[in-house]
C-alpha cells in the first residue's frame, strides 16, 4: 500500500520539474512566441497638415467620414440584440442622412449572410450623419471613421495645391513638395490580438502619440485665384481654346498670388478628370513664347547702347525681309517706325534687325539673366527648365528668329517672372508659393523670405524701356484691348505660331503679359491662350482676360483704387472702437494703431465708458475719454436679455485677455493661433446666448506695433 | 465545572475525551472537506476568467455560466454530504444492481451518444447531458471493491476470484474505452491498483498489464480522434520550438505551454490570462495551463499540493483506518480516481501526456463529472467516519 503511494508521490514531482522546466529553460522561446501571437502594434494615424492661403483662409484640409455598419451578432446588457424595431430606426435615420430609401437599408440587412458580422451599411458620411446614428444608441451599430482630405474650395488653386492619393501621399502640387512636411509621423499604439484576428487595447499599452504634419500658409491670394480662375475660364470659352494658363506674381517678392490653367479638375476627386486637366501648364508646358520675348532684345538692346530712341527703323512695304534665305514677316506691313513703335506694334523685323547689332553672346547672356533656360526653382514639383540653346549651337538664323521669341522654349512661369524683374527694377526674384510652416503647436519651421537670384540690367535701362511697353497698351499698340481707364499698365503681347508635325502651322499660343500699376508695380499677370479658334492675336485674345482680371483686382486693392479714382469720395472714415472691457493697455495700443487722441481718467484697470459710441464715426480730431474702473462689469444688464450676452470689441486685445472676457461673460471660446486678436466672431455687439462659443483669431504683433511700442 | 474526572486527564493525554469520542464517531474528515472546497474556489476564479469565449459561443455571458458553475458545485457539495451520511455498507448492496445500469447507459452511448469536442461520450436523458463513464466509473470501482472484499479468503485464486472480477472489470473498460480511451485506461490502472492492494495475486496480475498494454494499442487504431491526439502529441514532443504549428497538430499542447512560461512563478495575475482565447475549452481541459498563466509555478503546485493531499489522507488515514476491507478497498479507489484525474489533467496541461480531454476534478468547469467526483469524496467522508481506531485518527 505504502509502495502504491510512495509511487504516486513522484507524480507531483514529475508535474513540479515540469513547470520548472517550461518556465526556465523553454521560457523566453515560449514567451517570445506569445508576444508574436498576440502582441500587435497599429499605427494612430498623424493628421496631414492644413494648407491655407495668404489671408489664413482653409485651402485644404482633412475631413472626418464616418462609415457605418452593423453587427447583428451583439447583444446589450440583458442580452437582447438587435430587434425589428430599431432596424427600422436605423434605416429611417440613414435614410434621412443618405439618398437611399429607408427599405434599401433593411434589405442590406436581410440580405446579408446569416453568419455576417459585418454588414456595411453606409459610406462617407458627415459628422452630423454619425451624430444621427449614434443618437439612436442600437447596439451592434458599428461607427467607422477615416480621414479624407477636404479642399474647402474644390478647384480653387488645383495646380497649385495638388492632390492626393487614396493614402494621403501626396501625388502633384504642393501636396507632393512638401508631402514630408504635411505628412506628420504616424504614432503606434500596441494592442491585444486574440486568435480571431480581433484587437484590443490594453491598460499600459506603450503608445507613441502621432506628429501631426506641419501647416503650410501659401502665398495664393483666394481672391485673386477666383478672378483668375474665373475670367481665364471665360476666356477659354470664348475663344475656343485648347487649354489656358494665368500666372500672376508680386514683381517685389516672387510671391505667387495666383496661378491657373483651365481647363482644371476637382482634387477632391482627382481620379473623375482626364489626366491632361491635372497639368499645371504654367511650370510643365514648354512653349516658345513669341514677341513677349522681345523684352529680352529691348534690354539687351537698350542697356548696350544698341538703338536711339529716336532712329527711324525701316520695313519694306511688303512687311517681309529674307534672311539668310528665310522670310521673316510682320503681321501687318508697318512701314517706318521709332523704336517705341517697333515695340508697340510688335515689329519682328525691326526686332531682329535691332537683335543682330547684339553679339550672340550678350543676346544670349540677357536671356539667361533673365531666367531663360534654367528652372526658376519654384516650390512645386513637375517644373521644366525649357530651352535656350547656347550661341555656339545656334545658326544664323538664331538671333533674329529668338530676337522675337522662336527657337527658345519657355514656360509661362518664366516668361511671368521675367516680367516681373523688368516691374521689379532689374532684380530676378525667384518665385515661391509657400510663405511659412508651422507645425502642430503653431511654431514657425520654415519662413520664406524672398528670394533675389541677380539683377538682369541696370535700373535706369528699366525707366528708359517702361515708357516703351506702357505705350503697347494704348489705342496704337497691339495691347489695346489690355487698357483700363485710370490705370498704368505695361505689358507686351505675344503671338506665337506653333510647331505642329513639324513645320510651323495656323495654331497659335496667344499671350499677354503685364504689370500694374507702373507707378508701383504690384501684380506681374500673364495670361496665355493655347490654340484659341476666334483669332491667333494675342492682343485680341489674351489681352481681354487680363483687363477684366486686372480690373477686378484693382478693385480688391485699396491702394490701387485711391490711386485710379478721382479724390471726390471722402476719406477712409475711422470709427470709434468699442472699448468697454478692455484693459487700459489694450486700449491705448489700438486706439494708437488707429491713431485716434485720447486721454484716460483713472489709473487702471478696464474701460467701463468711452465718451464717443463704439461704431460711430470720429469726427476729425476729437479726443475719445475713457473711464477706467478697478473692476470690470460685463455689460448694461438692462439691455441684454437674461440667458444672452454681448459680444464685446476683442480685437487688438491679447488672446488670453479676451479668453478671460468671454469666459466672464459665460461664452464659449474658440482660438486659433496665437498674439493678438485680429479677427472675431461674431462682431462686438452682437447677442449671443450664453454658452455658445466666440471665435477669435490671433496675429502675432505686427512690427509696427513692436516698433511703436518701441517708441513710447 | 469544580470537579474534574481522572479520565478527563487521560483524555487530555490522548487528545480525545470518552464523551468526544462519541459525537466524533459522527464527524468525518475535515482536512478532505477543506481541500475539496479549496480545490472549488480555485475553479471558481480560473472558470470565470478563461470562460467569456465560451460564454459568447454560446450566446450568453460569462457570468451566467460562473453562476451556473457554482449552481453545479453547490449540488455536487450537497450530494458530498448526503453520501456521506449514507453507510457504504448500504451502498454496497445496490453495487451489482449499478453495475448494470452502468452497463445499459454505455451501450446506449454508443447507441444514441451525442458528440462534442470529437468524440462520442455523452447522452442526453430528457434535457440533462451527462457522460455515462462517470456513472460507470463509481459503480465498478464500488462493485469490485465488494467482490474483492467478499472473496477475500480466496482472493488469489485465479477461477474463483481473479476472473468473476476481471470480467466486470474488462467488459466496463472496454465498453467506455470504445469512446473514451484515456477514462476507461485511467479506470483500469485504478482497479489492477485496488485489486493488488486488495491481496490479488501479484503474478496473475502483472501478467493482465502485459495483455493490457497490447489491448491498449489495438484500441487505438480503432479512434481516428485517439489517434490524432497520440499524434499530436507525437509531433508536439517533436518540434514544440518550431512557431509554424499553430494552428496544426500540438497547437494546444503549445499554447498551454507558452501560458506556462507566461505565468513564470507568481503569475501574471487573477483574471489577466490571455492564454484563454488561445486555449481550445482552457476552462476544462485545460484550466490547469491557465492556473499556471495566472498563478504562476506558485499557484499551479499549491493546486498539486491539494490533491497530494487528499492523496495522502485518502490512503494514510482513511483507508489505513477503515474499519474493514470494503472501506478499505473503496478509499483507495475513490481517492485514486479523484487524485489521478487531477494529475492526469495537470500533466496533459503541462505537456506530459498527450491530449485526453479528461477534466481537472471541482476545478474544471463541467456539470455530471463534479457531481460523481462529489459522491466519491461523500464515500470517502463516510469511510471516515467508521474507523476501526479512534485515537490514531485526527478531527479538526
Amino acid at each position: 500500500m505504502f509502495l502504491v503511494f510512495g509511487l504516486l508521490l513522484l507524480i507531483p514531482c514529475v508535474l513540479a520539474f515540469q513547470l520548472v522546466r517550461i518556465n526556465y529553460l523553454e521560457g523566453e522561446d515560449l514567451r517570445l512566441l506569445w508576444s508574436k501571437q498576440a502582441i500587435d502594434s497599429i499605427p494612430i494615424p498623424a493628421q496631414r497638415g492644413n494648407i491655407y492661403d495668404a489671408n489664413g483662409t482653409l485651402l485644404a484640409t482633412n475631413a472626418a467620414n464616418y462609415l457605418i455598419a452593423l453587427d447583428p451578432k451583439v447583444k446589450d446588457v440583458n442580452g437582447k440584440s438587435v430587434t425589428q424595431e430599431q432596424i427600422n430606426q436605423l434605416a429611417v435615420t440613414l435614410a434621412k442622412q443618405t439618398n437611399q430609401s429607408p427599405s434599401y437599408f433593411k434589405k442590406r440587412i436581410s440580405d446579408a449572410p446569416s453568419h455576417s458580422q459585418y454588414i456595411i451599411l453606409a459610406k462617407n458620411l458627415s459628422p452630423v450623419s454619425r451624430d444621427a446614428v449614434r443618437e439612436l444608441d442600437i447596439k451592434g451599430v458599428i461607427i467607422e471613421e477615416s480621414f479624407s482630405r477636404k479642399y474647402t474650395f474644390g478647384s480653387l488653386a488645383a495646380h497649385s495645391l495638388g492632390f492626393v492619393n487614396h493614402n494621403m501621399d501626396g501625388k502633384t502640387g504642393l501636396e507632393a513638395y512638401y508631402d514630408t512636411e504635411l505628412k506628420g509621423e504616424n504614432g503606434v499604439q500596441q494592442v491585444r490580438r486574440d486568435p480571431r484576428n480581433q484587437i484590443s487595447a490594453y491598460v499600459g499599452a506603450p503608445k507613441k502619440l502621432p506628429e501631426n504634419g506641419h501647416s503650410i500658409h501659401t502665398t495664393i491670394d483666394s481672391y485673386i485665384q477666383a478672378i483668375l480662375e474665373d475670367e481665364l475660364k471665360k476666356g477659354v470659352e470664348k475663344h475656343l481654346a485648347e487649354y489656358g494658363t494665368g500666372i500672376i506674381i508680386d514683381p517685389k517678392t516672387g510671391a505667387i498670388k495666383a496661378m491657373a490653367n483651365y481647363p482644371t479638375y476637382d482634387p477632391n476627386y482627382p481620379g473623375s478628370n482626364e489626366n491632361e486637366n491635372r497639368r499645371n501648364f504654367a511650370i510643365s508646358d514648354m512653349v516658345e513664347p513669341g514677341s513677349t520675348f522681345k523684352l529680352v532684345t529691348a534690354i539687351a538692346a537698350v542697356e548696350q547702347n544698341k538703338v536711339d530712341f529716336n532712329e527711324i527703323f525701316e520695313t519694306p512695304e511688303s512687311g517681309e525681309v529674307e534672311i539668310h534665305g528665310l522670310t521673316l514677316r510682320d503681321h501687318d506691313p508697318l512701314g517706318n517706325m521709332t523704336f517705341q513703335e517697333v515695340i508697340q506694334k510688335s515689329s519682328n523685323v525691326a526686332t531682329a534687325e535691332i537683335a543682330m547689332r547684339l553679339k550672340p553672346e550678350v543676346f544670349y547672356q540677357y536671356a539667361r539673366n533673365l531666367g531663360f533656360g534654367a528652372e526658376t526653382n519654384i516650390d512645386l514639383s513637375g517644373e521644366v527648365a525649357g530651352i535656350l540653346n547656347k550661341p555656339y549651337d545656334w545658326s544664323l538664323v538664331s538671333l533674329p528668329w529668338m530676337s522675337h521669341g522662336y527657337e527658345v522654349l519657355a514656360t509661362p512661369l518664366q516668361v511671368t517672372q521675367a516680367y516681373a524683374a523688368f516691374a521689379n527694377e532689374g532684380m530676378l526674384m525667384r518665385p515661391y508659393l509657400v510663405d511659412k510652416i508651422e507645425d502642430q503647436n503653431g511654431n514657425v519651421v520654415l519662413d520664406n523670405t524672398p528670394v533675389e537670384i541677380r539683377r538682369v540690367a541696370r535700373k535706369k535701362t528699366l525707366q528708359k524701356i517702361l515708357p516703351i511697353f506702357e505705350s503697347v497698351v494704348t489705342d496704337s499698340g497691339t495691347g489695346e484691348w489690355a487698357q483700363i481707364d485710370g490705370l498704368r499698365i505695361a505689358g507686351k503681347t505675344g503671338t506665337a505660331k506653333k510647331v505642329y508635325q513639324g513645320r510651323y502651322s495656323n495654331k497659335y499660343l496667344a499671350s499677354f503679359v503685364g504689370f500694374f500699376p507702373t507707378e508701383d508695380p504690384k501684380y506681374v499677370c500673364l495670361i496665355m491662350l493655347n490654340e484659341p479658334k476666334t483669332s491667333g492675336y494675342g492682343g485680341f485674345t489674351a489681352g481681354p482676360i487680363f483687363r477684366e482680371t486686372a480690373k477686378r483686382i484693382a478693385g480688391l486693392d485699396s491702394d490701387i483704387q485711391r490711386s485710379m479714382l478721382p479724390q471726390d469720395e471722402p476719406e477712409f472714415i475711422t470709427k470709434a472702437p468699442s472699448l468697454i472691457g478692455i484693459g487700459k493697455e489694450e486700449s491705448e495700443e489700438i486706439l494708437k494703431k488707429f491713431d485716434i487722441p485720447y486721454s484716460i481718467e483713472g489709473k487702471s484697470g478696464y474701460v467701463v465708458s468711452q465718451t464717443i459710441e463704439p461704431g460711430s464715426p470720429l469726427p476729425g480730431k476729437d479726443k475719445i475719454i475713457l473711464t477706467l474702473s478697478e473692476t470690470y462689469l460685463p455689460v448694461d444688464s438692462s439691455k441684454v436679455k437674461e440667458g444672452f450676452a454681448e459680444v464685446p470689441e476683442l480685437r487688438g486685445m491679447s488672446m488670453r485677455q479676451a479668453t478671460t472676457i468671454l469666459a466672464e461673460l459665460g461664452l464659449d471660446v474658440k482660438t486659433y493661433r496665437s498674439g493678438t486678436v485680429e479677427r472675431q466672431f461674431p462682431k462686438a455687439g452682437d447677442m449671443m446666448r450664453l454658452g455658445s462659443s466666440v471665435t477669435i483669431r490671433g496675429k502675432a504683433k505686427s512690427l509696427e506695433l513692436v516698433a511703436m511700442e518701441d517708441r513710447d | 465545572m469544580i470537579y474534574t474526572s481522572p479520565h478527563s486527564n487521560l483524555s487530555n493525554i490522548i487528545g480525545t475525551s470518552p464523551e468526544d469520542i462519541d459525537n466524533r464517531k459522527q464527524g468525518s474528515d475535515r482536512f478532505l472537506l477543506m481541500a475539496v472546497v479549496a480545490l472549488m474556489m480555485f475553479g471558481v476564479l480560473a472558470v470565470y476568467s478563461s470562460i467569456a469565449y465560451f460564454a459568447e459561443s454560446k450566446s450568453t455571458t460569462a457570468f451566467t455560466l460562473i453562476t451556473g458553475h457554482i449552481i453545479k458545485l453547490g449540488i455536487a457539495f450537497v450530494v458530498m454530504l448526503i453520501v456521506s451520511k449514507i453507510n457504504y455498507h448500504t451502498l454496497a448492496k445496490f453495487s451489482r444492481i449499478g453495475m448494470v445500469i452502468s452497463w445499459v447507459l454505455l451501450v446506449a452511448v454508443l447507441m444514441f451518444g451525442t458528440e462534442q469536442f470529437g468524440a462520442k461520450r455523452w447522452l442526453n436523458l430528457g434535457g440533462f447531458t451527462f457522460q455515462p463513464s462517470t456513472v460507470a466509473t463509481v459503480a465498478l470501482l464500488l462493485h469490485i471493491c465488494v467482490l474483492l472484499s467478499e472473496k477475500q479468503d480466496y482472493v488469489k485464486d485465479f477461477k474463483r476470484s481473479f476472473i468473476p472480477i476481471m470480467v466486470w472489470v474488462s467488459i466496463t473498460c472496454a465498453l467506455i474505452g470504445v469512446q473514451d480511451f484515456s477514462s476507461a485506461g485511467i479506470l483500469f490502472g485504478i482497479c489492477l491498483i485496488v485489486m493488488f492492494i486488495g491481496r490479488a495475486s501479484t503474478l496473475q496480475l502483472g501478467t493482465l498489464v502485459l495483455i493490457g498494454v497490447f489491448g491498449g494499442m489495438l484500441l487505438l487504431n480503432q479512434s481516428e480522434n485517439r489517434q490524432s491526439r497520440i499524434d499530436n502529441y507525437i509531433t508536439q514532443v517533436k518540434d514544440i520550438e518550431s512557431t509554424k504549428i499553430l494552428q496544426g497538430a500540438g497547437y494546444q499542447a503549445q499554447q498551454a505551454h507558452i501560458a506556462i512560461a507566461k505565468g513564470e512563478f507568481f503569475g501574471v495575475g487573477i483574471g489577466k490570462s490571455s492564454q484563454r482565447d488561445f486555449l481550445p475549452a482552457p476552462y476544462n481541459d485545460f484550466i490547469f495551463a491557465i492556473i499556471a498563466e495566472e498563478y504562476g509555478i506558485f499557484g499551479a503546485m499549491s493546486l498539486i499540493l491539494i490533491f497530494t493531499l487528499i492523496l495522502f489522507r485518502g490512503v494514510v488515514f482513511i483507508s489505513k483506518n477503515a474499519e474493514d476491507t470494503l472501506g478499505s478497498l473503496l478509499a483507495i479507489g475513490c481517492t485514486l480516481t479523484i487524485v489521478l484525474y487531477g494529475f492526469v489533467n495537470a500533466a496533459v496541461a503541462s505537456g506530459l501526456l498527450p491530449v485526453t480531454g479528461l477534466p481537472m476534478p471541482f476545478v474544471s468547469y463541467g456539470g455530471t463529472s463534479m457531481l460523481f467526483a462529489g459522491l466519491m469524496v461523500g464515500i470517502l467522508l463516510n469511510i471516515s467516519k467508521h474507523h476501526k481506531d479512534r485515537r490514531t485518527m485526527y478531527y479538526g
